[in-house]
């Protein structure tokens, strides 16, 4: 379970605008009030489904608003 | 031997500026500069249709060569977004122009592959036919099929269009060519009832796993290494597709330049824009273009300046 969560977080590190200083945030806060814009979104989410070899449609995308919202989805769909 | 000789191109003068429509989608400049990378869109004037803007570029690469181009052997167009359903835009341009009765004139149907494949068909059909002297145009202008309340499309996309001229004198020789096409997805990028709507997630997952793939995949076929390709000219989708490609490769950024931040991205087009600068520049030899979209289709070729 923690190494899914790492992996989460390094991918968020190696996709995210370095603007954003995304190191810091909460396993349950919100991305995009964390200021992470729909194109890195879409980058985090292509390297999710590729390293975890999930598919997440368009219409849970904004469901997954967390890196716990994301651990979640992985556990049920791997 | 058939190859790329000249490139006319046509970029509108009336441009629409991405900073004046910040508040609109609540985007900011770091947004424009560095994420979509496009500052400025192209807009066509009003009734202006793409065999007109397809006339400019011609217009163009007959300043730049001198050619008469009433003797041209075929002129073939790639568009989406024809003048009308009937007739083809070719045979439109053909009329301008007054050519030649025995010039061969068709329509490609493709956006942003569009150039690659067309290159391709037209160069076969002269070598075929023992022709001389063709005009490849692209001509797609998405701003009358752009609603202004869409942010994933107004903010890309500009009017252009390109002339191609393929001769027996060429600066440019093609290499192989690769192909595909991916029919199940294309609702990704769709026009219904002069509509454009565009699943930017769709396009850029696509963009992002296949073109690289792809990348390898002609340098294979044409037997060159990355590291020996001189310039990268990827269809300029959106500075974020463009930067993530170069980033996957591992390319020098030098060498995958984002180009179309004052003008957007012009579909079809988009490549023998970038490629026109490249006509008269020494220094190098191999050029890859990859030209991806609508389709979903992409098409690449490795370009071996002469």
């Amino acid at each position: 379970m923690s190494n899914i969560k790492e992996d989460i977080r390094k991918i968020f590190r190696a996709e995210v605008d370095k603007r954003v200083n995304i190191q810091e945030i909460k396993d349950d806060e919100s991305i995009t009030e964390f200021g992470v814009d729909s194109l890195d979104k879409s980058s985090v989410f292509l390297e999710i489904e590729d390293h975890f070899g999930v598919e997440i449609p368009d219409t849970e995308i904004e469901n997954l608003d967390t890196i716990d919202d994301i651990l979640k989805f992985i556990n049920e769909n791997k | 031997m058939i190859g790329i000789e000249n490139i006319g191109t046509y970029l509108p003068e009336r441009k629409t500026s991405n900073y004046d429509l910040m508040d609109h989608f609540d985007i900011d400049e770091h947004f424009i500069e560095n994420k979509i990378g496009v500052r400025e869109t192209t807009r066509k004037e009003k009734g202006k249709k793409s065999s007109d803007l397809g006339c400019k570029a011609i217009e163009d690469l007959l300043f730049r060569t001198g050619l008469d181009i009433r003797n041209i052997d075929c002129l073939i167009a790639v568009t989406q977004n024809p003048d009308t359903n009937i007739p083809h835009i070719s045979a439109r341009i053909h009329g301008q122009f007054e050519c030649k009765e025995e010039c061969a004139c068709f329509d490609i149907s493709l956006g942003c592959s569009g150039f690659v494949y067309g290159l391709s068909v037209i160069e076969a059909f002269m070598k075929d036919n023992g022709l001389e002297t063709g005009i490849l145009v692209t001509s797609d202008p998405y701003s009358d099929i752009i609603h202004p309340d869409d942010k994933n499309t107004r903010l890309l996309f500009g009017d252009g269009a390109a002339a191609t001229l393929i001769s027996s004198k060429p600066v440019f020789e093609s290499g192989k060519f690769n192909f595909g096409t991916i029919g199940k997805r294309y609702k990704e990028l769709i026009c219904h009832d002069s509509n454009l709507s565009m699943n930017g997630r769709g396009i850029f997952n696509f963009a992002a796993r296949y073109v690289p793939k792809d990348v390898y995949a002609i340098l294979e076929k044409n037997n060159l290494e990355i590291g020996e390709v001189d310039v990268f000219l990827f269809h300029q989708g959106s500075k974020f597709i463009a930067d993530t490609i170069t980033r996957k490769l591992g390319i020098d950024p030098e060498k995958s330049q984002f180009h179309a931040a004052t003008y957007g991205n012009t579909v079809s087009s988009s490549i023998p824009i970038m490629l026109k600068d490249y006509i008269e520049k020494d220094g190098m030899k191999n050029i890859l273009i990859s030209g991806f979209g609508v389709g979903l289709s992409w098409s690449s070729t490795i370009l071996n300046k002469l």
